[in-house]
C-alpha cells in the first residue's frame, strides 16, 4: 500500500502553470479586412471573440458596468485587432495624436511580442479614432521610460460608433474599433503557433452633464476594464497579459489534441474505469461527434465533463467547437511537422546572408565591423576565456593583412585555452561536479578523469558525433581505447543520493525511489544535452505539448537501468586495460552466479533474527553515541554485540541449509581466484562512471543485470524519442552496455535532426549570448522559436556533412562571419524594431563569466598558473566526516595549485564556492544551458572585498612596480588599449595618495573589465 | 519628455508593483516570514503530538497492525516521552515539558499534526521541506518569496539565513540555493556572532584597504563606470552594475547596525535568554531574526542543528532521545517562544508568519533502547502570526503517533498556506526551466484554509 503512493508520489513532477493569463488563438485572415470600425469582415466571423473583460483587479472587484469584449486577428501583413464595446454614452474630447488618450474613455492596446516583459508596445485610441503609440523598453516599475517618440508607419484605425458621439441627449448602445498594425512596425513576423502577450483595457470615466455637454465627474477615479485580470491597477505588468497565438485553421494534432490530452485522458486513459472510453485515440474521440455527443459532455451549467474537476475554459471549447465546424479532421498524417522534427534543410549560402536577408526584412541594416581592438578582446575571450596580452593586441592592431582576423582564430583555436574554456560550457550543460550532493555530501575524488577528458577532446576536434558516442557508451563501442571508457563519465556527472544508495536497506520503497531519480537525473541530462528534448516531462504522464509518450521516457530509463555511478578502474595502457576489462567481466559473471544465494543468506528471516537484529543495531548506535565517554560500557556492549553476531549467523546457517552454505564458498573460491589477478596487475587508474560492476558498499551493490523498469505492469525494453521516428540499432537483450551503445548511434544517426541542430544552436550560443533557438535545452512546443530557422538547418548540415562534426570548423565559421564582427553598438533604428536584437543588428554585449573573471584576474596579476589537467584542486579547507566539512573562509590562498584555471577548481555541490557563486556561476545539480546574469549588491561586495581580489590586486600592483608609467600599464593589461589622458591622470592621483594595490582592486571592478564589447 | 509622460501607472508605488510579480493577486495577509529549522528531526510524540497510549503501553511490543518500512532499523517496543504533558492556554493545547515556553504562546499558534514526507532520508528529505522536491537543484522557499514579492529594504537582502554555529545542516547552503532563479534571491547567510558574520562585507582586516581609500575609490570607480556607460547607450546592465555598488555601500552600513545587539534593553536579553549558555547561541540567532524582520527583511531562516554526525549536533535522537532532544530542547524553547511573545509585542506578529519545520518526525516505538528512528508517516508542524488562526489543530496521527490518519497533509501544502498568506496564489508563481514551468509546491498544495483566521 505505501509502496504503491509512494511511486504515486514520485511519479507527479511535471506542473504546467493552471490558471495563468487568459488565452486566445487569433486566426489568419484569408482575405483583407476593410478598417472601418465595423467587425463586419469574413474573419471576424471565425474569430472568437475573448472572454468578456472584468475589472484590472480581476475577480475582488464588482464585474465591469458595461460589456466589452475584443478579437484578435493576422494575416501576412497586417495584426488586426478589434473591441466592441456597449456604452450609453459615447463621448470623447482628444483630438491630438499622441494626446493622453486614458484622460477619454479609451480602448487600449498591450503588446509584448516575444514575452520577455521588455520592449513592449502601447496603443490607446478614444471614440474620436484619436491614437496614442508608446514604446518601454521596460515596464516603469524597473526604471522603463515610455518613448512617445515611437509610432506606427502604416497604422490604420477607425471606430464605429453605434448611436452618436458627444450628444447628451440620446442614449447610444455603444462603439467599436478596428484597428490594422503593419508587422513592419512591430518587429519580426510571427508564424503559426507564435505566441504574443496581449492585454487590453478599456478606460472609463463617470460623466455627467454640464450644459448638454459631457464632462468627467471631478474627483472621481476611472475603471478600467480589462481582458486577462491584472491583478493590480497596473497595465504595466506584462507577466499579467493574455497569451495569445496566432494560429490557421484548426488542427487536431496541435490544438485540440493537447486539450484532451490535459483535460480528459487523465481518467479516459489507462486503468481506471473510464478508460474504456480512450479518448487518447482519435476514432474514439471522432466517434463522439455524432449527436453532439462531445460538445454536450463539456458544455451546459455546469457540464457533465470533466467530472470533479473545473469545467473547460471558455477557448476550449471554442478550439473544440471551430475544429468541428471546420471538418473534424484528423491532420496527424500530414500534419505540419513541429520545427525541429522536420528534415533538415541545407539550402542556403552561409551565415551572413541569412541574417542579412532577415534584417533587410524588417529594415535593418548590420554595424560595421569592430576596431580591432575591441575584435580581439571580444574573440579572445570567447574562444579561451582569457584577455589577450598588450604585445597580442598590438600586433594585430599593426597587422595590415586582411588575414590577420583569421590568423588570429586560428591561434586562438590551436591553444589549449581553447579546450580549458569551452569544457566549462559542457559542463554546465552535464551537470557535472566533484562531490555527490545531498546529505554528506562526499567527495567524488575520480570525476576529474571526464574533465580532463572533455579538454583533450575538444582540443584535439574530436567529430561530433564521436563525442556524443563516447560519452553515452564509450567502453562499449571503443573497447580498445581506454579513454573513450574515462568518456563515459559524463552519464555520472550529476548528483548522486550517498545515503538513499548505501546507507538505506535493499527491499525498501525508499530505495526504489532512490533508484528510480538517479536515472531520472541521467535520462533528462543526456537527452536536454543531445536532443534538446525534454524526454523527462513524460515521467509521469504522456508530455502534454510535445509527442513524447511515457513509454519513451521509461525505454530512456531502461537504457540505463543495468548501471550505477561508481569508480571504474581503467589503465592508460590498452593492452593492459584489455585484460583488466576482461577479468572484471569474468568477475561480474561470478557474482552473477553467486549473488542469488548471498542474496538467500542476507535476507533470511525469522522472528527470532529480528530481535537479535534490534539487539545488534541498538549496541551499535549506543557504541557510536557513547564514543569515549564511557569505556567500560562500551566494551560490555561491544562483547555483547560479538556474541549476538555470532548467534545471529548459526541461526541464519540453519535456515539456508549446508548445501547452499557449501555452493557459496565454493563459488566464493572462484570469484576469489579472479580477485587475486585483479590484484595483481598494477594498480588501475580510477574514473566516477556508469558501472554494471564495482564492488558492493554498504547496501550500495550492482545490479548485475538490467533492473526490470515497468510502465503499467508492461516491461519495458529499451527505446529512445518515438517522434523521430528513426529506430534504435540492434541490441542484445540483457546487456546494459549494448543498450546504451544503440542509444549512442541512434543519437549520432544521419537522420536525427535534433541532435545536428540542438550542437549548432549550443555552439551558437555562447558565440552570441543568445541562441538561434533561445532555449538550448528545450526544442519542443514549451521552447522558444528560431529567429533564423534556415540559417538553423543550413549550419546542422553544414556541420554535420562539410565540416564533418569539427566543432573548431564550426566556432571559424562562426566568429568570422560579419554578425560575429560587427560593432556591439546601439543604434536608435535596431532598438526601435528589434530591441532583444534577435535579428543581430549589433553584436552583443558579454559579461564576463565568473570562470573568466576569475582567470583574467589571476592573468592581469601575472598569478596564472596554466598548468593542465590532473586531480580537481580544493580551493578550500577540507575536513573528511560523517557529513564533510568545506570551509572557503579557511582556505590558504597560498597553496598549490591556488591560482590555476578555474576549471580546475574541485566544485562542492553543496557547499558552492561563494565567490564563484555570486557571479553566477551556476549549481552543479542543475542542468544550465544557460547561466544567468545577475548585478547584485553581494556580487560588488564579493568583488571589492573577497580575500581573493585583495591579494590579487596587491599581486597586480606588485607586478606593476618597476614600469616607468605604472598606471598606463595597468590598462593596458586588464582593457587591452591605450590609457587615455585624463583618466590616467586621475587614477595616478588616487594611486599616489592609497597607494597602487588600491587602484588595482578599483579596476578590477569597472565594467569596462567585466564586459566584452 | 518621454521621461515625465503623466500616467496613472506611475502612481503605485515600488512596494504594490515588486508585490505584483509572478502571481500575487490577492491581498496579503502577511509580509514576512521567519521559518525556524529543526535539522535532523525533531520528535512529534515528544513536544506536541500528545498520545496517552505510549506511557500506557510503555515497553510493550509496538504493533501498529503492517509491516513498518524504518530507516535504520526494525521497530523496537513502544516508548514513552522522557517528559510530561500540561495542557496550555485558553486552547489547552497539550505540550510536553520539553517546551514549557513555547507551551505558553499555543494560542497564537496553528499546529498541524498530519504532515507526512515523501522520503525517509535526511537529505531528500530536507530539501523537500526546504525546496519543494526531493532532488538538489531547486530553489529554496525564501528564495520563491523574495522573486515573488522583491523587497521591502534595499540595504538588507530579501532571503537571510542564521545558520547553527556548530556547522550546516544535511545538503548544506544548497538548502537556501537560488536554484535555477537569480542568483540574487538565494538565501544569504549571516553568522551570527562571527568575527566576519556577512562574507565578503567588509575588505579582510589586515588588508592595505582604509576607510578613506575606499571612500575615494567608490566615487572614482562610479566616475569610471559612467564614463564607460557613456559610450555604450542603452545597456541597462552597465547602470545597474553601478547602481549595485551603491546598494553594497549601503549594505555595508545597515548589516553592522542589525547586528548591533547593545541597544536592546535587558529585559529582551533576558526574554531570548542570552544569559544563560544553554540559550545564548539560539536566543542571538532569534534576536537577530527579529532585527532583520523588523528592518523589511522577507523571510528569515533560523537553522537549529547541524549535520547528523556524532557526537550529536543536531535532532537526530536514534540512540538517546532524552538527553538529545533534552539539551537541544531546552536550547531553543526560551528563544523561540521569546521571538514570537518579542514580535507580538512589537505589533509585528501580525503580518509575521513564524513557521516551525523539520524534515519529518520520530517514531513512538525505540530504536535500540533509547533512541527513536525516523518517522516519515506523521509529524507535526506549526505556524504562527501573519494572518494563522492561533489555538486551531489540523489533522491527527493515529493513536501512537506513527501515521497521518486525519486530514494528511504535506509540506507543499504548508507552503501553498503560506504563499497564500503573503498574498501569493502558489499555482500562478512560476518560472520556466528546462521545459517546465516549475513552481515551489509542483503539480501539489493545497491551501490549509482552516489554519487561516478569519479577521
Amino acid at each position: 500500500m505505501r509502496a504503491l503512493s509512494y511511486l504515486l508520489l514520485a511519479a507527479a513532477c511535471v506542473s504546467a502553470a493552471a490558471d495563468g493569463p487568459d488565452r486566445y488563438d487569433a486566426p489568419r485572415a484569408a482575405a483583407p479586412i476593410r478598417i472601418d470600425g465595423k467587425l463586419d469582415d469574413g474573419v471576424w466571423q471565425s474569430a472568437p471573440w475573448t472572454a468578456d473583460f472584468v475589472d484590472i483587479e480581476g475577480d475582488r472587484k464588482p464585474k465591469p458596468r458595461y460589456r466589452t469584449r475584443a478579437k484578435i486577428a493576422w494575416d501576412d501583413t497586417h495584426l488586426y485587432l478589434a473591441a466592441e464595446m456597449e456604452e450609453p454614452h459615447v463621448w470623447g474630447t482628444l483630438t491630438k495624436h499622441d494626446s493622453v488618450i486614458f484622460h477619454d474613455n479609451d480602448f487600449e492596446v498591450f503588446l509584448d511580442p516575444n514575452g520577455d516583459t521588455l520592449d513592449y508596445y502601447e496603443f490607446e485610441i478614444n471614440a474620436l479614432n484619436t491614437g496614442w503609440d508608446l514604446f518601454l523598453n521596460k515596464p516603469y516599475r524597473y526604471g522603463g521610460k515610455a518613448d512617445n517618440k515611437w509610432e506606427i508607419p502604416g497604422l490604420k484605425t477607425a471606430v464605429h460608433i453605434d448611436g452618436t458621439l458627444n450628444d447628451s441627449r440620446d442614449t447610444d448602445l455603444g462603439w467599436s474599433v478596428e484597428i490594422a498594425m503593419p508587422w513592419s512596425a512591430l518587429g519580426p513576423h510571427p508564424h503559426v503557433g507564435k505566441e504574443w502577450r496581449i492585454n487590453f483595457s478599456r478606460v472609463e470615466w463617470q460623466h455627467q452633464i454640464k450644459a448638454g455637454q459631457y464632462a468627467k465627474v471631478k474627483g472621481t477615479k476611472e475603471d478600467n476594464w480589462v481582458w486577462s485580470p491584472q491583478g493590480v491597477v497596473n497595465m504595466h505588468v506584462p507577466e499579467q497579459w493574455g497569451f495569445v497565438r496566432f494560429v490557421d485553421k484548426l488542427s487536431y494534432q496541435r490544438d485540440v489534441k493537447p486539450i484532451v490530452a490535459q483535460r480528459c485522458v487523465g481518467c479516459h486513459q489507462g486503468t481506471k474505469a473510464a478508460a474504456a472510453l480512450d479518448l487518447a485515440r482519435f476514432e474514439v474521440l471522432h466517434g463522439l461527434l455524432a449527436d453532439n455527443r462531445l460538445l454536450a459532455a463539456i458544455t451546459g451549467n455546469p457540464p457533465r465533463m470533466p467530472k470533479g474537476l473545473p469545467p473547460l475554459k471558455t477557448i476550449e471549447v471554442d478550439t473544440i467547437r471551430r475544429w468541428i465546424a471546420e471538418g473534424s479532421v484528423n491532420d496527424g498524417a500530414k500534419e505540419e511537422q513541429w520545427w525541429s522534427l522536420r528534415p533538415l534543410d541545407g539550402r542556403g549560402s552561409g551565415i551572413d546572408a541569412f541574417i542579412a536577408a532577415k534584417r533587410h526584412q524588417a529594415g535593418l541594416a548590420g554595424n560595421p565591423e569592430a576596431d580591432r581592438r575591441t575584435l580581439i578582446r571580444r574573440v579572445a575571450y570567447d574562444l579561451t576565456g582569457l584577455p589577450p596580452t598588450p604585445e597580442e593586441v598590438r600586433a594585430f592592431v599593426a597587422d595590415p593583412s586582411p588575414k590577420a582576423y583569421d590568423r588570429l582564430v586560428d591561434r586562438l583555436l590551436a591553444s589549449p585555452r581553447y579546450g580549458e574554456r569551452w569544457a566549462r560550457h559542457w559542463l554546465d550543460v552535464a551537470h557535472y561536479g566533484d562531490s555527490h550532493g545531498y546529505d554528506k555530501d562526499k567527495p567524488r575524488n575520480n570525476a576529474w578523469p571526464y574533465r580532463d577528458w572533455v579538454i583533450k577532446a575538444l582540443n584535439s576536434d574530436m567529430p561530433y558525433a564521436g563525442f556524443v558516442e563516447q560519452q553515452i557508451a564509450g567502453d562499449a563501442l571503443y573497447p580498445r581505447d581506454p579513454q573513450a571508457l574515462v568518456a563515459t563519465g559524463f552519464l555520472a556527472a550529476g548528483p548522486w543520493d550517498f545515503v538513499g544508495h548505501q546507507e538505506l536497506k535493499e527491499g525498501t520503497s525508499d530505495k526504489e525511489l532512490t533508484r528510480l531519480l538517479d536515472r531520472d537525473d541521467i535520462v533528462a541530462q543526456v537527452m536536454s544535452t543531445f536532443t534538446s528534448a525534454t524526454a523527462h516531462c513524460a515521467r509521469c504522464h504522456y508530455h502534454k505539448f510535445d509527442a513524447i509518450p511515457q513509454e519513451d521516457y521509461f525505454r530512456l530509463q531502461t537504457v540505463f537501468s543495468g548501471i550505477d555511478r561508481a569508480d571504474r578502474p581503467f589503465d592508460d595502457d590498452p593492452d593492459l586495460n584489455a585484460k583488466r576489462q576482461a577479468l572484471l567481466a569474468e568477475r561480474r559473471a561470478a557474482q552473477v552466479a553467486l549473488q542469488p544465494l548471498l542474496d538467500k543468506i542476507e535476507f533470511a528471516t525469522s522472528p527470532a533474527i529480528v530481535e537479535i537484529d534490534i539487539r545488534i543495531s541498538g549496541a551499535g548506535l549506543l557504541i557510536a553515541h557513547i564514543g569515549e565517554t564511557d569505556p567500560a560500557e562500551k566494551k560490555r556492549l561491544t562483547e555483547r554485540r560479538e556474541g549476538d553476531r555470532k548467534r545471529r549467523a548459526e541461526m541464519v546457517d540453519e535456515l539456508v541449509g549446508a548445501e547452499a552454505k557449501a555452493k557459496v564458498t565454493q563459488l566464493q573460491a572462484a570469484a576469489k581466484e579472479i580477485d587475486t589477478r585483479l590484484a595483481a596487475l598494477p594498480a588501475p587508474r580510477l574514473v566516477y562512471g556508469p558501472a554494471n560492476y564495482f564492488v558492493r558498499a554498504g547496501s550500495f551493490r550492482p545490479s548485475l543485470a538490467p533492473r526490470p523498469i515497468s510502465l503499467k505492469s508492461a516491461r519495458m525494453e529499451p527505446g529512445a524519442l518515438s517522434m523521430l521516428k528513426l529506430p534504435l540499432p540492434q541490441y542484445q537483450p540483457g546487456e546494459e552496455a549494448g543498450y546504451r551503445a544503440a542509444l549512442a548511434k541512434w543519437m549520432t544517426g544521419h537522420d536525427n535532426v535534433l541532435t545536428w541542430r540542438s550542437i549548432v544552436n549550443r555552439v551558437w550560443h555562447y558565440h552570441f549570448g543568445a541562441g538561434i533557438v533561445d532555449t538550448p535545452n528545450d526544442f519542443g512546443r514549451l521552447g522558444a522559436q528560431p529567429s533564423h530557422p534556415e540559417m538553423l538547418d543550413w549550419l546542422a548540415v553544414w556541420f554535420r556533412d562539410e565540416a564533418h562534426g569539427s566543432l573548431k570548423r564550426l566556432h571559424r565559421l562562426i566568429v568570422t562571419s560579419a554578425a560575429y564582427r560587427q560593432s556591439s553598438d546601439d543604434r536608435p533604428d535596431g532598438v526601435r524594431l528589434d530591441a532583444p536584437n534577435r535579428l543581430l543588428w549589433r553584436m552583443n554585449r558579454a559579461r564576463l563569466e565568473a570562470e573568466a573573471v576569475r582567470d583574467s584576474v589571476l592573468q592581469t596579476a601575472g598569478q596564472l598558473d596554466l598548468t593542465e589537467g590532473g586531480p580537481a584542486v580544493r580551493m578550500f579547507y577540507f575536513k573528511d566526516d560523517h557529513s564533510p566539512v568545506y570551509d572557503y573562509a579557511r582556505f590558504d590562498p597560498e597553496s598549490p595549485g591556488a591560482r590555476r584555471r578555474s576549471i580546475y577548481r574541485f566544485i562542492v555541490r553543496s557547499v558552492p564556492d561563494p565567490f564563484m557563486d555570486r557571479l553566477d556561476c551556476p549549481d552543479p545539480s542543475v542542468l544550465a544551458p544557460k547561466r544567468n546574469t545577475t548585478l547584485t549588491a553581494i556580487q560588488a561586495l564579493a568583488l571589492l572585498n573577497n580575500p581573493f581580489m585583495v591579494r590579487m590586486s596587491q599581486a597586480f600592483a606588485t607586478r606593476l612596480q618597476g614600469e616607468a608609467a605604472p598606471v598606463r600599464r595597468a590598462i593596458e593589461l586588464i582593457y587591452q588599449r591605450e590609457a587615455r589622458p585624463g583618466e590616467q591622470k586621475e587614477m595616478e592621483a588616487y594611486a599616489a595618495r592609497h597607494g597602487l594595490a588600491i587602484l588595482c582592486r578599483l579596476l578590477f571592478n569597472t565594467n569596462e573589465f567585466l564586459f566584452a564589447d | 519628455m518621454s521621461s515625465s509622460l503623466p500616467t496613472r501607472r506611475d502612481l503605485f508605488g515600488g512596494l504594490a508593483l515588486a508585490a505584483m510579480l509572478n502571481g500575487q493577486t490577492r491581498p496579503a495577509r502577511a509580509k514576512r516570514v521567519v521559518q525556524i529549522f529543526l535539522s535532523g528531526a525533531v520528535s512529534q510524540c515528544d513536544t506536541f503530538d500528545y498520545k496517552p497510549l505510549l506511557s500506557k503501553n510503555a515497553g510493550k511490543p509496538w504493533d501498529p497492525g503492517e509491516k513498518v518500512e524504518l530507516f535504520q532499523s526494525n521497530p523496537g517496543v513502544t516508548m514513552p516521552s522522557p517528559w510530561g504533558w500540561k495542557r496550555h492556554g485558553q486552547s489547552g493545547k497539550w505540550v510536553s515539558d520539553l517546551l514549557p515556553e513555547i507551551g505558553g504562546c499555543v494560542d497564537d499558534m496553528a499546529f498541524v499534526h498530519s504532515l507526512v514526507s515523501k522520503s525517509n532520508i535526511h537529505g531528500p528529505a530536507t530539501f523537500l521541506q526546504a525546496t519543494g522536491f526531493v532532488l538538489p537543484g531547486f530553489p529554496s522557499a525564501g528564495a520563491w518569496v523574495s522573486y515573488a514579492l522583491g523587497t521591502l529594504n534595499k540595504n538588507l537582502p530579501d532571503f537571510v539565513v542564521l545558520p547553527d554555529p556548530r556547522g550546516v545542516p544535511p545538503n548544506g547552503p544548497a538548502n537556501w540555493g537560488a536554484g535555477f532563479l537569480p542568483a540574487g534571491h538565494q538565501g544569504t547567510s549571516i553568522r551570527v556572532g562571527a568575527a566576519e558574520p556577512v562574507q565578503d562585507l567588509n575588505p579582510p582586516k589586515d588588508s592595505f584597504i582604509t576607510a578613506g581609500s575606499d571612500r575615494e575609490g567608490l566615487a572614482l570607480l562610479k566616475r569610471l563606470n559612467q564614463s564607460h556607460r557613456d559610450s555604450r547607450a542603452g545597456d541597462s546592465r552597465l547602470d545597474a552594475r553601478i547602481a549595485s555598488y551603491e546598494m553594497a555601500a549601503r549594505l555595508q552600513l545597515s548589516a553592522p547596525e542589525v547586528l548591533e545587539l547593545r541597544g536592546e534593553s535587558a529585559a529582551t536579553r533576558a526574554l531570548y535568554g542570552l544569559d544563560d549558555p544553554r540559550t545564548a547561541d539560539m536566543g542571538l540567532r532569534c534576536l537577530t531574526a527579529r532585527r532583520l524582520l523588523e528592518r523589511g527583511v522577507r523571510f528569515v531562516q533560523i537553522w537549529s542543528g547541524a549535520d547528523n554526525g556524532f557526537p550529536r549536533r543536531n535532532w537526530d535522537s536514534h540512540e538517546n532521545l532524552a538527553k538529545d532532544h533534552g539539551e537541544l530542547g531546552s536550547s531553543v524553547d526560551r528563544p523561540v517562544a521569546a521571538l514570537i511573545k518579542d514580535l507580538k509585542l512589537r505589533g509585528l506578529l501580525d503580518d509575521t508568519i513564524v513557521h516551525w519545520a523539520s524534515e519529518f518526525g520520530r517514531m513512538p516505538c525505540s530504536q535500540g533502547s533509547k533512541g527513536r528512528d525516523h518517522n516519515p508517516f506523521g509529524y507535526t508542524t506549526w505556524l504562527a502570526g501573519g494572518g494563522v488562526r492561533g489555538g486551531v489543530s489540523y489533522g491527527a496521527t493515529d493513536e501512537w503517533s506513527y501515521k497521518a490518519v486525519d486530514k494528511p497533509a504535506n509540506g507543499y501544502d504548508i507552503h501553498a498556506t503560506m504563499l497564500h498568506l503573503l498574498g501569493v496564489d502558489h499555482t500562478r508563481l512560476s518560472f520556466r526551466h528546462n521545459g517546465i514551468d516549475r513552481r515551489l509546491t509542483d503539480v501539489h498544495g493545497h491551501v490549509l484554509t482552516e489554519l487561516l483566521s478569519s479577521g
